[in-house]
Order: C-alpha cells, then structure tokens, then sequence
C-alpha cells in the first residue's frame, strides 16, 4: 500500500529545478514526514519528453535522478485513471461561451488531482494559477475569463458542484511556500552571507526566483511572505 | 470547421492581407490576438495556426522591411489561402496554410532569422495569450506543442501570474506550515 502522499504538479518541480532548488525535496519531505510524489503523466512531461529534445535535457536528468532515489516516486495506478477521466469531463464542461464548452484542463493536472484523491491525500503542490483558481475560486476563474474573452461565460453549477464535490477536500500550496518554508526551517542558511539585510535578501531572492521561474504569485504577495516571515523570526 | 471560425479566420486573413499590403507588421502583430478568442473557446488546430502564423509573418515582414528586402510573395499566397476557405475548400485551404509557414522557412535562408526559433516563439508567445484568457499552463502546452518547461519559462517573465486568486497568502502559508511542522 501506498503512504499518503505529498502530490505535486509538473509546475513546482520546474521551478525548483530551474532554481537550483530541487536538492529542497529531501529534506522537506523528512518534515512532512510524507513521501513527495508525481504521476507519470507529469513524469513523462519532465523527464522523457525533453530528454527527447536538446533544451532542458540536463533539467530533466536531475529530475530523473530524484525519482531514481526514490526522493520522488511516480504514481501509475490505472485505477486511479477514471477518477482522472471524470474529473477532467467535468472541469473542461463547467464554463461555456458561445454554445461550446472551454476545456480548461488538461489530463495530467487532473491526474495529480485523481491520485490524491485515490491515495487518501489532501496536500497538492500547484504552481499554475487556472488550476488552482477552479478549486478555490471558480467565480473569479469566471469573471477573468469573461472579461478577457469579452464574451458572456456562462457557469454549469451542476458541473461545477460535482467537481468541487470530489475535490472540495484537496488543499493547495506553490513552491513560493515550499522555499518559505525551507527558508524557515534553516534548510537555504548556507546562503545567508555578508551583505545588508542578509535574511531578506535570500527570502526575495528565492520567491522572486520561483515566480520569475513560472510560479503564480504576485509581487504583493511575495511582499506578505516576506513581511509575515521576518516579523515570526524577529 | 464552425461557421463562426471560418468567419473569424476569413476576417482576420483579409486584414492580414491589407497590413502586408501596408507593410505595417504592428497590425500584423497585433491582428494575431484576435483569433485567440477563437482559439481560446473552440481550441480547434484553425484557429491555434492562424493566431501563430499571423505573429510569426509580421515578425518575418519586421525583418524583411528593416533588411529592406522584398515579403510581397506572401500576399497572393494569403489571398489565395482566403479564397479557398472562402470556397468552402477547407482542406486545400489547410494545405495553403502549410505552404505558407514552408514559406516563412524558407526566409531563413535569406535572413539568418533562424526561423524554427521564430515558429517557436510564435507559438509560445500565442500560448501565453490562451494561459491569459484562462485556459491551465498544461492545456495550452498540448495545445501548441510546446513543453511546459519552455511555456513556464517564459510565462514566468510576464504579467500573467500577477493576479492573486483565491487562498491568500497568509493562509496557504499557514497550510504549508502545518504540513510541515
């Protein structure tokens, strides 16, 4: 039997990686006390695809060596591919515009989704926004969509309700949290050297890293991190 | 290919006929975020290729004006490509839009332009836009054919993410620390 899981998307390990920062998953999940884990949709997304291309080849490989030290494992359970199935049907149904459903999703991302739900877990790390948006504040996934589109986007509720209704238990985090934490619990203090405001420095300079990287968070927000970070430590 | 498509990408194409025939690759460039809608909604390969072959000549024609070098050759096979969809033929229309991009290939030769980068950036630059009007990171990703590893990266650098949604940040930092703890 599978231990409860951390899950994570293919959006936090790219920003890790692309930071230098992937080394972060073993010690945080000594914390959690909790293996982290991927599906092998998102498995494939990281690693095979581009170790079949020239750019990210090395990004990939640190990734596959992860999951060779089974710091990562990779779920592939097909019983856990109708969860993913339905779900998908229903977030991709839930908006309209112009008579014809916007499929918003994309399998893995549900998949991630699905093995939570199947390994009894509540804890997923996702980095993109859409995704996150659809389970904490589908209104406004709405409202975003209307005014870009600049169409009338109309709201399946009963879709809507039983997508919420299989997920409603699920929590999300980002990496920004990931390496907040890590940089709470000393895990990034090899990188506090002699320069003013040195604990500041290297908290910005790592939420910056991970956005600038593709983690959806906001400058106000990284400002928040930053402040309630060293108020707590101060 | 729906009747409100085939409107929107024969709109589009004349006005990409008259921004070439202007030499105006602003409204070229500007004239490939108007089918996103389109491809936004109805995610079909018609309006996904359009949006990414309008940018991708109006960066071609960028370059031809300032090398002063000659991109009117393009226009007849635009006009022809509009009259087939015009026509009903949709895939002889499909083949002339092959053509074409062939044809933006082609320019590398002449340019140094290195075009592949350019198709390449066409179609991350017009992922990005379907990401902004709502569709996940991993969707448009499959729907360019582009990894997400170049698509975050990217995205990362732009505007987009900087709407705060949902959960604050206090709270989902609070959520880490207690699975964390």
């Amino acid at each position: 039997m599978v231990q409860v899981s951390i899950l994570l998307d293919a959006g936090p390990i790219i920003s890790l990686t692309t930071n230098n920062l992937l080394w972060l998953i073993e010690p945080l999940q000594k914390l959690a006390k909790r293996p982290f884990a991927i599906t092998d949709t998102v498995k494939r997304e990281l690693v095979d695809r581009p170790l079949a291309t020239k750019k990210f080849k090395f990004e990939a490989l640190q990734v596959e060596r992860l999951i060779e030290q089974t710091q990562l494992m990779v779920v592939d359970k097909p019983e856990f591919k109708g969860t993913a199935l339905r779900l998908l049907d229903l977030a991709n149904n839930v908006f309209w515009a112009r008579n014809a459903p916007i499929r918003i999703v994309q399998l893995g991302e549900m998949e991630t989704l699905a093995a939570a739900i199947g390994l009894g877990s509540n804890k997923v790390v996702v980095d993109e926004r859409i995704t996150r948006t659809l389970l904490e504040s589908p209104d406004q996934l709405q409202r975003l969509m209307e005014s870009r589109l600049n169409t009338k986007v109309h709201t399946d509720q009963k879709r809507l309700d039983d997508f919420l209704a299989m997920t409603h238990h699920i929590e999300l985090i980002r990496s920004a949290e990931l390496v907040t934490i890590a940089f709470e619990k000393g895990l990034l203090n090899d990188y506090l050297v002699k320069v003013p405001k040195a604990k500041r420095e290297l908290l910005e300079s790592v939420l910056w890293g991970v956005k600038l990287n593709g983690c959806a968070i906001s400058e106000q927000e990284i400002n928040e991190l930053v402040l309630l970070e060293l108020t707590r430590q101060s | 290919m729906q009747d409100t498509i085939r409107k929107d990408i024969l709109s589009v194409l004349e006005q990409a006929i008259a921004a070439l025939q202007a030499e105006d690759h602003h409204a070229l460039g500007e004239l490939s975020n108007h089918v996103i809608h389109d491809a936004s909604i109805f995610q079909d390969d018609d309006s996904v290729s359009v949006a990414v072959l309008v940018y991708a000549l109006s960066k071609v024609v960028q370059r031809c004006c300032d090398e002063k070098l000659p991109f009117a050759h393009f226009i007849p096979l635009v006009q022809t490509a509009r009259q087939l969809l015009q026509e009903g033929k949709e895939d002889e229309y499909r083949q002339r839009i092959s053509t074409l991009f062939a044809e933006i290939r082609k320019v590398d030769e002449k340019l140094k332009l290195y075009i592949t980068e350019v198709l390449e950036k066409a179609k991350i630059k017009k992922a990005s836009k379907l990401h902004e009007h709502g569709i996940s990171l991993a969707r448009t990703a499959e729907l360019l054919g582009i990894s997400q590893w170049e698509l975050q990266d990217y995205i990362g650098k732009t505007r987009i993410p900087d709407i705060a949604a949902g959960v604050s940040a206090r709270e989902r930092l609070q959520r880490a620390r207690e699975w964390f703890k």
